[in-house]
């Protein structure tokens, strides 16, 4: 029963679908107040996700039509399995193993290959374009984004969330010298996002909506959740690897879990609100030129460090 | 990899643009532009020859979204011409004023595109921001923000009294600061002029050939510029020194829009200190005298031009309009070609925007009783309407959709 309740409630889907909702609400709030917007109200994207799914369904006839129809749902699917192997509140998380943490990275690339499959496969020359931008940006972006999340892992020689955790709680001061990595990690995670400035698979502004061009109705309402939920997992990881202090009591390790999160969504939504869409040459020059031989520093680093300490 | 053809229509890519555009792709760049022109046409020229010459104002005023001032002033000079007229001193400073605004408010709109373009919306909301001042002075001088008609033939029919002299020159104190503000933004911020440089690259030499006007050729370092090439109005008794850059790529455009607002607004200075007294208008008679007319004005896009023949009748017997637009529309193909399709939106607003007018007054129907609502009362009441409703209408949305 606890299992069944860990899964569907708390904190498995429910919470994650409430909370990602709330986290598009806020940053859409956020981006539209630095652009001297008013934004949208607080309920729209519940709104928005209503409306998509009482949508009638269309397959363009040329697209795969099983792909068409399990590809949104299989990213929505690894965004929320990702999010239970991710501590909140406590060192633990719902089923702590060691070696989550690579399952978890694993589990996050799955949405970007989606997103490619569903350009891909839906037979358009808009979706194709998106589709091949997404694949190529993932070249770029995945490895910095993987090096900085296993910069903290290395030093606390451990691949579990939990002993990360434990490491740093002995160790504080420690955290400090993983702060490039941490930057490392917004910076990249945004092309996971595909938020700007690494929006260029979905930029409307010259192919459509680029890969989600065919998708309409449930279908692009499960791609839209996916990248909600998608946001929340990111953010909760970041928070995990980077932040890993946890209070003793339940109540207020869940309060500063909201605070961290909200924390790193407020400096996501300053980057995006900052930054120009890069085109796929630019962005492979910003991750393979800056931010790899920063994270390879970081590494290296890391490595000494730990030689001197243990 | 193989090439696909892709269209970029009024849907897909750029809503406010009409034409229709044909692109293959080879790999990730441009192969080939096909670019059918005439996407919407208004065959406005035919109808201005069946309407007397103050209906064909208004037709002509209406003649693309932006440009009210230019396609009037231009339409009067023409018909002043004919009739040999000496326009008034102050009445052309009046026009000299209002197409100095109009260029500000056109460059700021054409900024604002740019930053959409690249991802920077916040970039673009400020921008539209900024605009906004410089309509609400256009407002008050013309009446409308968007189709500020000052224009009459002869001179022009709104005087520039004391209050808005005052209006205008503060709000260019202000507009000046921010245009300094966001003119750095666009020449320093690293990651915008990485995407800006070597966008859409025309050399001098092939903007000479393909007979670029206006900011697309001065962008080039192409000097054309109609207001410093053959004077016309009160430009004749001021100094335009035409700005160029010599980039050529949509950085260099976007210097150039910069510094001709940044000279404008000093024009507008120098035509408020200078507005001589006198009368706004001189009699132009019903019929013109038979004979021909071409003027070329400098509108905010470029070098618009006039050809007007009468045979004495009470409207034009031939009508011809060249605007800029027109006039780049191989130039767009020529830059369009060879780049990165991320970059094709970017060149589609280096060449032109079109938007629609906005309106200033309601007027409110219920059974027998009829009411105006004024523009003051419309404003005001737009926002209190999202003050109360902040909360509510959310609410009472997503019901609906239940």
């Amino acid at each position: 029963m606890a299992q069944v309740f860990k899964l569907l409630i708390f904190p498995g889907l429910l919470f994650l679908l409430c909370y990602s909702l709330f986290c598009a609400a806020l940053s859409r709030k956020l981006d539209a107040r630095m652009q001297k917007r008013r934004g949208p109200r607080w309920l729209q994207p519940v709104a928005d996700l209503m409306k998509l799914v009482g949508k009638e369904r269309m397959i363009p006839a040329r697209a795969d039509q099983g792909l068409f129809f399990m590809v949104p749902a299989v990213a929505l699917a690894a965004v929320c399995a990702a999010y239970l192997y991710v501590p909140l509140f406590s060192p633990l998380s719902a089923h702590p193993f060691n070696g989550d943490l690579i399952v978890v990275l694993y589990l996050v690339t799955l949405p970007a290959i989606c997103v490619f499959l569903a350009g891909w496969y839906s037979s358009s020359v808009y979706g194709s374009f998106g589709g091949v931008r997404a694949l190529t940006q993932m070249a770029a972006y995945q490895v910095p984004l993987l090096m900085s999340l296993l910069a903290p892992a290395l030093l606390a020689d451990s691949w579990s969330l939990q002993g990360i955790s434990q490491f740093y709680t002995e160790r504080p001061l420690l955290m400090l010298l993983n702060l490039p990595a941490f930057g490392i990690a917004i910076v990249t995670s945004q092309g996971k996002l595909m938020k700007s400035p690494f929006d260029s698979p979905i930029a409307g502004a010259e192919q459509g909506s680029g890969a989600f061009s065919e998708f309409g109705g449930r279908f692009f309402a499960f791609f839209d959740l996916a990248e909600d939920c998608d946001t929340v997992v990111t953010i909760s990881l970041i928070a995990a690897v980077f932040l890993p202090f946890y209070p003793a009591s339940p109540l207020l390790g869940f309060l500063l879990y909201l605070l961290k999160t909200l924390f790193i969504l407020v400096l996501f939504s300053l980057f995006h609100t900052l930054s120009v869409r890069l085109h796929s040459e630019q962005v492979f020059s910003l991750c393979w030129r800056y931010m790899v031989p920063l994270a390879l520093i970081q590494i290296i680093v890391n490595l000494l460090v730990k030689g001197v300490i243990v | 990899m193989t090439q696909r053809q892709l269209s970029l229509k009024p849907s897909a890519p750029d809503g406010e643009n009409k034409n229709c555009l044909w692109v293959t792709m080879a790999s990730d760049r441009v192969a080939e532009v096909h670019l059918p022109a005439g996407g919407s046409h208004q065959g406005v020229e035919k109808s201005c020859e069946i309407h007397s010459y103050m209906q064909d104002l208004l037709i002509l005023e209406r003649y693309g979204g932006l440009g009210p001032q230019a396609h009037a002033m231009a339409f009067c000079q023409a018909m002043e011409e004919l009739a040999g007229i000496v326009v008034p001193q102050r009445a052309e400073y009046i026009r000299l004023i209002v197409s100095e605004l109009e260029r500000l408010q056109c460059h700021l709109l054409w900024l604002a595109g740019t930053a959409r373009e690249v991802g920077y919306d916040a970039l673009n909301m400020y921008l539209m921001n900024d605009r906004e001042l410089v309509l609400d002075c256009l407002a008050e001088i013309g009446g409308n923000r968007v189709k500020y008609s000052v224009n009459l033939p002869g001179g022009v029919r709104r005087d520039l009294d004391e209050h808005i002299r005052t209006r205008i020159s503060e709000m260019l104190d202000e507009v000046g600061r921010r245009i300094k503000k966001r003119g750095s933004l666009f020449r320093k911020e690293l990651m915008l002029v990485n995407r800006l440089r070597g966008a859409g690259v025309l050399s001098r030499d092939d903007a000479a050939a393909y007979g670029a006007v206006g900011p697309l050729a001065r962008g080039s370092g192409l000097s054309r510029d109609v207001r410093a090439d053959e004077p016309y109005g009160a430009y004749r008794r001021m100094e335009v020194a035409p700005v160029c850059d010599d980039h050529g790529d949509a950085y260099g455009r976007t210097v150039v829009h910069i510094g001709e607002m940044e000279a404008s607004a000093a024009l507008i200075r120098r035509a408020l200190a200078e507005l001589p007294e006198g009368e706004l208008r001189a009699e132009v008679p019903e019929r013109l005298p038979k004979g021909e007319a071409l003027v070329r004005v400098e509108a905010p896009r470029g070098e618009l031009v006039y050809y007007l023949r009468s045979d004495g009748g009470a409207s034009p017997e031939r009508l011809r309009v060249f605007t800029p637009r027109e006039a780049n529309l191989y130039t767009l193909q020529k830059i369009i070609s060879g780049n990165y399709l991320a970059n094709i939106p970017l060149l589609m607003t280096d060449y032109d925007f079109c938007f629609g007018a906005a309106s200033r007054a309601v007027v409110i129907k219920g059974g027998e009783e009829q009411r105006t609502v004024g523009w003051e009362q419309l404003r005001d009441f737009s926002r209190d309407y999202y003050l109360r409703h902040e909360a509510g209408a959310g609410r009472a949305g997503a019901e609906k959709e239940e």
